[in-house]
This record gives C-alpha cells, sequence and structure tokens, in this order.
C-alpha cells in the first residue's frame, strides 16, 4: 500500500501521550524450550505478550477508531477500497468483492479481509506524536521489540520491513501461500480479539511439507505467533457464524544487514 | 449446486442419483501395513493414520457410488434444538429457503459442542434382513463389521474388545461443517472412532479438515481428507471437521463412525 494511495485527509485522532499508556510488552522470558521448538517448526506463539493496559487500549483504538478500507487479492493483483467507498458498499458489492476473493482461491491463491488505512503505517520511521496508532509503530519499531524477535528467532539483529493492521470477519479468508517475499525472512501477528473460538475459523495455520496442518492457531488476545516467511501459512475462512471480527497487528522483519554482513 | 448466502456459498441438495447394485466390487483391505508403526503413534497420540486402506479398485468404487449413485440426507444439529436429521426423500423436498433456514440455526450456534451441518446417509446394522436397504451399503456396513477390518482395528488399537460398527456415509460441500465435540453414543460403548476418507484431489485451503485440538486449545494437526485413508483415534479426542470453502472444487465424501464393544 503506498503512501500515495492513501486518502491524504484521514484524521488520526489524538491520544493523550501519558506513561501508563505508553505500549509496552511484558517482560516475561521465552523459555529455551520453546525458542527451540519454534526454531524446529518454524513458528511459535507466546500468550501474554503486551502489558494487559495496552493491550486493552488497543483493542479499543481497533474497534471504535479506526478507519478500515477492504482489500481483496485477485491472484497477481491485489484491490484496496477505502474506508469512505467501503462503508457505502451495499451488501451485493462485497459479496461481489468476497467472490472475486474466492474465485481466486479457486485458481490457487486469494485474500480478502479489511486493513487499516493510515499513511502512518507506509511511513519509513515513527512521528513524534502521541496517537494510539504512533505508539503502535513505534513499538514495532522498538529496540525491545527487535530484542524479542531476536530472541525467539535466533537471530542477532532484526528490522521491520512492513506493518499492517487487519480484521477478518465473517466470509473472510487468506488463502495459502508459501514463499517469502524478496525482502523478509520473518512474520509476526499478535492478536488483538478478546474471546474467539476455534470453531469460528480464522486460525493461522502453518502447512508442513506433505500438506498437513502441522499446526493452526487460534488467535488468542494479547498472543503473538512468530514465525518463518518460509513457511506455508493461511488464515482459515471465518464462518457466518463468527459472532465477533479478528484484529491483528501484522508485520514482515529482515535481519539486518551490519556491516555488509548478513546477522542470519 | 452453490447459492451464496451471507457473503458465504451453501449447497443444496441435488438431483437424487439413479440407484445401481450392478457391478459393485468385494471391498476388501490393502495388504501392506507396518502395524507397529501405526500401533506406537496410536499409543502415543491416541489417533493414527493410514494411507492406501482398501484395495484400489474397490476405494475407487466406492467413492464412485459415493459420488454419483447416492441420495443424501442432510444431519443437522444446535445446541438449543438438538440433532436432526432429514432423510433423502425429505431432503430432496426442501425448498431453498428450508435450506437457508437449516444454514442459519446450525451457523446461529455454531460454538456448541458438536453443531453441524452436512449430509449423511447412515449405514444399517449387518446381516440385518431389512427390506429397502440398498445392497451397496448393506455390502459396505458388511465390510466394516467384517473379521478383516475389525481385526485390523483391533492390531492397529490393542482394543481387543471391538466387534462392531455404527457408521455413516458423509459429504461436506460448502458451508458444512461439525464443531469441536467428542463422540459419546449414549449408552453404547464407543472404543475406536473412525473416518475412512474417499475424497479425491482435496486442497487443504478448501477447508473440511479433520482438526485435533490440543491442551491449549489450538489445533495440534489437521488432516487433508487424502483418497483411500483411515483415521482411528480415540472417541475422547476432541475434533472438529473445519467449514468447507465457498472455493472448494467439489465435495469432501467419507465414511465416520465407531467400533464398539
Amino acid at each position: 500500500m503506498k503512501r500515495s494511495e492513501l486518502n491524504s485527509t484521514v484524521v488520526r485522532p489524538k491520544w493523550p501521550r501519558a506513561p501508563q499508556y505508553r505500549i509496552r510488552r511484558v517482560a516475561n522470558d521465552v523459555s529455551a524450550f520453546t525458542v527451540r521448538a519454534g526454531t524446529a517448526s518454524g513458528h511459535l506463539s507466546v500468550p501474554c505478550f503486551l502489558n494487559g493496559e495496552s493491550a486493552r487500549a488497543l483493542y479499543r483504538w481497533l474497534r471504535d477508531e479506526a478507519s478500515w478500507g477492504l482489500k481483496v487479492c485477485e491472484g497477481s493483483r491485489i484491490l484496496g477500497i477505502a474506508p469512505e467507498a467501503y462503508q457505502l458498499c451495499t451488501p451485493k458489492q462485497l459479496r461481489e468483492c468476497a467472490q472475486i476473493a474466492y474465485s481466486a482461491a479457486e485458481r490457487g491463491f486469494g485474500f480478502v479481509r479489511e486493513e487499516v488505512w493510515d499513511p502512518l503505517l507506509c511511513a519509513d520511521g515513527p512521528t513524534d506524536e502521541s496517537g494510539v496508532l504512533d505508539e503502535l509503530v513505534r513499538f514495532v519499531r522498538s529496540e525491545d521489540f527487535g530484542r524479542f524477535i531476536c530472541r525467539v528467532t535466533q537471530c542477532t539483529s532484526v528490522e521491520l520491513v512492513r506493518v499492517s493492521i487487519e480484521r477478518y470477519a465473517c466470509g473472510h479468508f487468506f488463502a495459502h501461500t508459501s514463499g517469502p517475499p524478496p525482502d523478509a525472512e520473518i512474520g509476526f501477528s499478535l492478536e488483538l480479539t478478546p474471546a474467539w473460538t476455534g470453531d469460528w475459523g480464522g486460525l493461522l495455520e502453518f502447512v508442513d511439507f506433505f500438506g498437513t496442518i502441522e499446526r493452526a492457531y487460534v488467535p488468542r488476545f494479547n498472543s503473538i505467533t512468530v514465525y518463518s516467511l518460509l513457511k506455508p501459512r493461511a488464515v482459515s475462512l471465518v464462518a457466518p457464524s463468527a459472532t465477533a471480527a479478528r484484529y491483528s497487528v501484522v508485520g514482515q522483519m529482515r535481519a539486518k544487514q551490519e556491516h555488509g554482513r548478513d546477522t542470519r | 449446486m452453490v447459492e451464496t448466502h451471507d457473503n458465504v456459498s451453501v449447497a443444496v441438495p441435488d438431483t437424487p442419483s439413479k440407484q445401481t447394485t450392478a457391478g459393485y466390487c468385494r471391498i476388501e483391505l490393502s495388504d501392506s501395513f507396518d502395524v507397529e508403526c501405526l500401533r506406537a503413534s496410536f499409543d502415543q497420540k491416541r489417533r493414527l493414520f493410514v494411507s492406501h486402506v482398501l484395495r484400489s479398485d474397490c476405494a475407487v468404487r466406492l467413492h464412485q457410488h459415493l459420488a454419483k449413485e447416492r441420495s443424501w440426507g442432510l444431519s443437522l444439529a444446535a445446541g438449543f434444538i438438538g440433532r436432526r436429521f432429514a432423510s433423502p426423500a425429505k431432503y430432496h423436498q426442501f425448498t431453498r429457503s428450508e435450506i437457508r433456514n437449516a444454514f442459519d440455526v446450525a451457523y446461529s450456534d455454531c460454538g456448541a459442542c458438536g453443531s453441524h451441518l452436512f449430509e449423511s446417509v447412515p449405514l444399517p446394522a449387518p446381516n440385518r434382513q431389512e427390506s429397502g436397504v440398498e445392497p451397496y451399503l448393506a455390502h459396505l456396513a458388511e465390510f466394516l463389521s467384517s473379521d478383516a477390518f475389525v481385526a485390523l482395528v483391533r492390531q492397529l488399537t490393542g482394543m481387543m474388545d471391538v466387534r462392531a460398527v455404527v457408521a455413516s456415509a458423509c459429504r461436506y460441500r460448502a458451508g458444512h461443517f461439525y464443531a469441536s465435540h467428542v463422540d459419546t453414543n449414549g449408552g453404547k460403548t464407543h472404543r475406536v472412532s473412525f473416518v475412512l476418507n474417499l475424497t479425491r484431489g482435496w486442497q487443504a485451503q478448501w477447508g473440511g479438515l479433520l482438526q485435533f485440538k490440543g491442551p491449549t486449545g489450538d489445533i495440534e494437526e489437521a488432516y487433508v481428507p487424502r483418497f483411500n485413508s483411515l483415521h482411528l483415534f480415540s472417541p475422547t479426542q476432541a475434533h472438529a471437521v473445519s467449514m468447507v470453502t465457498p472455493y472448494a472444487r467439489g465435495a469432501r465424501y467419507s465414511i465416520g463412525g465407531a467400533l464398539v464393544a
């Protein structure tokens, strides 16, 4: 999503920056066993990642204040509907959008989901402002977050390549993809849905060599799943029975080059 | 036939196929199982997976029967209404409104343990002379209760007291699912649950996966329904069949049931 494609009149709500609202993670260590298991399998999940107030505040912002547009992948093309236009879509138009994604998935790969549209998510660096989104971007670019990613992936140093905020509602999905992007090796998904049951779908699935789903993570509130982008993965279809939407902060990172050396 | 309902395609019953009993071969097991390895898997995880379980031509014929010659009923369960089954004759008479209503009911309580919606036909009790029982289904029921199949299950699971089978033929199409549940059968003693997969060319992204939950609530393993494969698992393991997606190409066929003591 390029900055030029976004609506420049998006107004981000301000949020008074007070120490207790800074986004912070819980400083508990991830066990060596978990790290080893994650390294072997290519994915691991850590519960209770942010401190409680941070997680709840983020969720409230996502639920009540964020501007959501629609993203539909039709094979090699990605179609976006800005929030203002998305709010005006009729049910028939939304079904047609979903059908585009379904047809693409039938041919091999497709997805449909909502995403937060904000120039800050495309910025090269954090701002000095004190909004919720500013805090979030600051956090995922912070050294502390980088240290956590290095700890669980056993990389020496990492840097954020891209971050998005995603919402999957009924009928939304991300069909199986494999193969990393050219500029990133590590992915993460920070889950911010308060109550979710596996029967609603929306599971973050990882596929093994034989095509079996070797693990499917229920998006537990305030858990973070870190994974290798080499791993085939998907978000399963959210069932019509789901009574909530599935929120997550999703990002991709690369091992940072230091002194011309790959630090993986 | 598939229609779209609330952004998810739903399957409507198709025209009942012409029943034929001509030309069906005797169903037999294939003859190559790594019993030791499979038994170890069951002992460790209380579930196992066997590929190429039937002789190839038998599996092909069975799939042909399910795909082309079967009439299907509708099995529905939701927390507040319990379980319901519409016979093939009745299901074929459903209006589109009634079908949508069935989906709405199933989805309204999808989180309830055992909520489900899929097409099925119960297999008759083996060796019973009942009028109107289709010969091929009766033949299939006889095979599942045969000495050969029961002996294989005993070998692979160590459950030496299993002796009989209760089973249904199942078809999952777009929008169908079986929410997380454990297998019980009122007063009968379910000892081992099984799923015999008879779907060709299924892909993981189409849903319809047999999922097993771990202690954390995450899905520990989810199996793509591979043709001519067999799952045996402890009925007390929480499991589910994930929703079949609108972009699935075709239907998911299986024989599911349990061996009882």
